[in-house]
C-alpha cells in the first residue's frame, strides 16, 4: 500500500515537473502560435477608439514585426501591392484603424513548421471581418519568422496566389 | 404446466431497437454511410458577392458536388468550386479555357486557341477587358466570372491549378 502511495506520488511529481519546465521553458511552436495569437489580436480593433489607443495598437502590431519585414497580399479592387518595415507596417495599421466599424482578425488551419533554431515558416488562412468589409476578407498566408534577441518575430507575409492573374 | 415466462423484449427495447435488434442497426449503418457521403460529397455553400451574376446571385445556396472530376476532368463551361482560402472559402468560377489552351481576352470576347469562346452565360458590359494571349500549363484551367459587366480589376479571376479545383457546382 505505501510502495504504491509513493509511485503515484512520483508519478505526479514528474508530471507536476514536466509541466513546470514546459510553463517554464515553452518550445518554439508555442512561442510562436502566441506571436499569432497577438498579431490577430493587435490587427483587430474596436470601432469607437480614442487617437491614443489606435496609435498604441498600431505600435503593439508592428512590434510583432522585425525592422524590415515585407507584408505582400494583393486584393483585387483594393490595390495593396506592397509594405515593407516596421514603420510603414505601424502607418498601415493606423490608417486601417481611422475607418468606422472596427475590425475583426481571426487565424485558423494553421501550420507551423520551425526550419531551424531562428527560422520557421507558418501557413495559415486569416480571416478579416468588420464595417469597412462588404464581406469576410479571407486569405491563405505564408508568413516567414524569424528569432530576433530571443523572440519570434514576423519577417515576411505573401498572400498565396490561388488565381494567377490574366492582365 | 407452462410456468408463464414472457419472451417478449422490454418495450423501451422494442421502440430503440425495433422487433428485429440486427436488421434496425444495419439500417441505422447504412443511413450514417449515406449522411456521411451527402456531407462530405455533396457541400451546400452560400454564394457571397456579385462576380457569378446574373447566374448566381449574391446569397444563393449552391450545392458542391465533389466527387464530379473523380473519374473526368472540368469542362469547358463548368462552374466550379475552387479552394481559396482553407477548407471554408471557396470560389465559384466559369471554366473558359482547358489545360493547354492558347487563349486571350479583346474586345469583350474570349479568345481560345484562335477562336471566339460561345459564352451565353456571360455578361458583358461597361469597361472592355482585355488579356494579352498566353498558353495554360498541363495542370492549369482559366476560370472567369459570369458578371463582365463589372470593371475587370475588381473581378477576380485568372489560371488557377488542377489541384485546387474542388468539385462542379449543381444548381
Amino acid at each position: 500500500m505505501k510502495r504504491r502511495l509513493h509511485i503515484a506520488l512520483a508519478l505526479a511529481l514528474l508530471a507536476g515537473g514536466w509541466l513546470g519546465w514546459k510553463k517554464l521553458f515553452p518550445g518554439d511552436e508555442v512561442l510562436i502560435g502566441r506571436l499569432l495569437d497577438d498579431v490577430a489580436r493587435t490587427a483587430s480593433f474596436g470601432g469607437q477608439q480614442s487617437p491614443l489607443a489606435r496609435a498604441a495598437g498600431a505600435a503593439d502590431l508592428a512590434a510583432c514585426f522585425t525592422t524590415n519585414a515585407l507584408i505582400q497580399v494583393d486584393s483585387t479592387g483594393w490595390g495593396l501591392s506592397a509594405v515593407r518595415g516596421r514603420a510603414a507596417i505601424q502607418q498601415l495599421a493606423l490608417a486601417a484603424r481611422q475607418q468606422p466599424g472596427g475590425l475583426t482578425v481571426r487565424f485558423g488551419e494553421i501550420g507551423i513548421a520551425v526550419k531551424d533554431k531562428l527560422t520557421a515558416d507558418v501557413r495559415l488562412v486569416a480571416t478579416a471581418r468588420g464595417g469597412a468589409l462588404p464581406e469576410p476578407f479571407h486569405r491563405e498566408l505564408r508568413l516567414t519568422l524569424r528569432k530576433t534577441g530571443g523572440q519570434w518575430l514576423v519577417e515576411k507575409v505573401e498572400a498565396e496566389a490561388v488565381l494567377q492573374r490574366v492582365d | 404446466m407452462n410456468a408463464g415466462v414472457s419472451t417478449e423484449s422490454p418495450l423501451w427495447k422494442r421502440v430503440a431497437l425495433g422487433r428485429d435488434p440486427r436488421r434496425t442497426l444495419w439500417r441505422v449503418a447504412v443511413l450514417v454511410c449515406i449522411g456521411l457521403m451527402l456531407w462530405r460529397v455533396t457541400v451546400p455553400v452560400r454564394v457571397s458577392g456579385v462576380s457569378m451574376e446574373p447566374t448566381l446571385a449574391s446569397g444563393r445556396i449552391v450545392v458542391i458536388n465533389r466527387l464530379a472530376y473523380l473519374a473526368g476532368t472540368p469542362q469547358r463551361g463548368d462552374v466550379v468550386a475552387i479552394r481559396w482560402a482553407g477548407n471554408r472559402a471557396w470560389l465559384l468560377k466559369r471554366v473558359v479555357a482547358l489545360p493547354g489552351e492558347r487563349f486571350g481576352i479583346t474586345g469583350n470576347t474570349v479568345r481560345v486557341d484562335g477562336r471566339p469562346v460561345a459564352e451565353p452565360w456571360a455578361q458583358w458590359g461597361g469597361e472592355a477587358w482585355t488579356a494579352k494571349e498566353q498558353t495554360l500549363e498541363a495542370d492549369e484551367y482559366l476560370v472567369i466570372g459570369d458578371n463582365r459587366a463589372m470593371p475587370q480589376s475588381e473581378h477576380e479571376f485568372g489560371r488557377v491549378r488542377r489541384a485546387r479545383i474542388l468539385g462542379k457546382a449543381w444548381f
